[in-house]
């Protein structure tokens, strides 16, 4: 189905394959999934869409949720309300608690899983923990589908790369069995001033014994932050951890932020070093 | 463009360019003021209405996205039995909101009520971060869905016995 207005091409397809067809034919067309991104960041108080609208609403096969026994799959066009609705059990809590965090409500029944990730220029809120439960999605055109990993979803300036005619279908997580998971949230990525993070922590104890050790946090830049020379150190060590132990995680989390050009006594800075110290506490 | 849907309990057909928005459309289009565009970026929350019994940004729905769909507005939900539950909560409170948030803050509290008759302190604090106004105070938001929520849950005990 289209439609033709005044300023805007709004295509509004029931299926897939119609949206596929679209696609082919409308490459330069922009992917309209929730709109939260897309109204909410304009300047006027009227609307200005794009000259060309592909509007995910009614595509059936993007709204569904699957399970199996080691992957949780979502369609793209899967709101956050109703992840939520799927309630804490159904979820890893990290991811959960992302989720929850990301909006008021009123903006959950709108946004989707896959405009979140595919909001470009900006790695938002899903993104670090998506990433480090090994979240992977399918993108697809009218040529056949490949799947990518979360974190290369984006490029280092924070492009998308999905090639003309190609859209997110799905995303595939991997929950895992994590004894620890915490996810924490600052400022709004809208606003640089708020000097907005995302940290994001797993962290897997056999033991007492530390077997896996993963962090990854984000700001309003386009880069994510890992240090996995700094995860592979912490790996195999007893907890609570060693006073050697924090002043590595100080370095190491201060050094991959300085990458970044942020201070190791910014706000962000700090933040960075005190989650990372926080999370390894809560390892008994 | 010319969309169908279902407005209040009743069909409506509208033709209107594809960038108006549902809270734009609402006053224009059907005299339904209760809606207010506060912010227009989806913050404020005083745009709510229910789209498919779910809490929405009314400044967030674009006229393409509204085809086949349900909304309710403050206008249709006074009509429902309930709203006499956040009326009689809000009431008992003695919180008396401006007429400019207090759609938002019935619809907020309803949608609540919809998925957690005993809500948390957390559910409550995290549904009214939806709606920016603080004309009234907040322990009396609280209290006001609290006494939503016992009534609310003796009603339903009520039609069950």
């Amino acid at each position: 189905m289209s439609a033709i207005s005044e300023r805007s091409r709004v295509f509004v397809p029931t299926g897939l394959g119609e949206l596929l067809q679209i696609l082919k034919a409308h490459p330069d067309a922009t992917i309209y999934a929730g709109g939260t991104h897309i109204l909410s960041s304009r300047n006027t108080p009227y609307v200005e869409l794009p000259e060309k609208v592909i509007s995910l609403h009614q595509v059936e096969e993007l709204t569904r949720v699957t399970r199996t026994v080691k992957h949780v799959e979502f369609g793209a066009g899967v709101t956050l309300g109703r992840i939520i609705a799927l309630g804490a059990k159904a979820l890893p809590p990290a991811l959960f608690e992302a989720i929850r965090t990301l909006g008021p409500p009123g903006i959950e029944h709108l946004a989707t899983v896959g405009g979140n990730i595919c909001v470009s220029g900006r790695l938002m809120t899903l993104i670090p923990i998506l990433y480090l439960l090994e979240g992977r999605v399918e993108l697809r055109s009218a040529a056949g589908s490949r799947w990518v990993r979360v974190g290369r979803v984006h490029d280092d300036d924070g492009r998308l790369v999905l090639e003309p005619g190609e859209v997110m279908t799905r995303l595939r997580i991997t929950p895992g069995s994590w004894n620890r998971q915490a996810f924490k949230s600052f400022g709004t990525i809208y606003l640089p001033q708020t000097n907005p993070l995302v940290f994001c922590g797993l962290a897997q104890l056999d033991n007492g014994v530390l077997s896996d050790f993963r962090f990854a946090i984000t700001t309003h830049r386009p880069r994510m932050i890992r240090n996995r020379a700094l995860e592979a150190e912490l790996v195999g060590r007893k907890v609570p951890l060693s006073k050697r132990d924090y002043e590595a995680i100080e370095t190491g989390i201060a050094g991959v932020m300085e990458e970044q050009a942020i201070p190791r006594g910014s706000i962000q800075g700090r933040r960075a070093i005190r989650l990372t110290e926080w999370f390894a506490q809560q390892l008994r | 463009m010319t969309v169908e849907f279902n407005l209040n309990g009743k069909a409506v057909q509208v033709s209107a360019a594809s960038e108006s928005l549902l809270v734009d459309l609402l006053r224009r289009e059907f005299g339904l003021s209760g809606a207010r565009p506060g912010c227009m970026r989806g913050q404020c929350g005083n745009c709510a209405v229910l789209l498919g019994g779910s809490l929405t940004r009314s400044c967030l729905l674009p006229v393409f996205r509204l085809e086949g769909c349900e909304i309710v507005t403050i206008e249709g939900f006074v009509h429902s039995k309930e709203f006499t539950d956040i009326e009689y909560g809000f009431e008992r409170a003695g919180m008396d909101p401006c007429r400019f948030c207090i759609s938002s803050k019935i619809l907020v509290a309803h949608s609540l009520l919809l998925t957690e008759l005993e809500p948390s302190d957390l559910d409550i604090e995290r549904a009214t971060s939806g709606v920016w106004c603080r004309c009234t105070s907040y322990s009396s938001f609280v209290n006001g869905i609290r006494h939503a929520a016992k009534a609310r849950k003796r009603r339903y005990n009520e039609r069950n016995f």
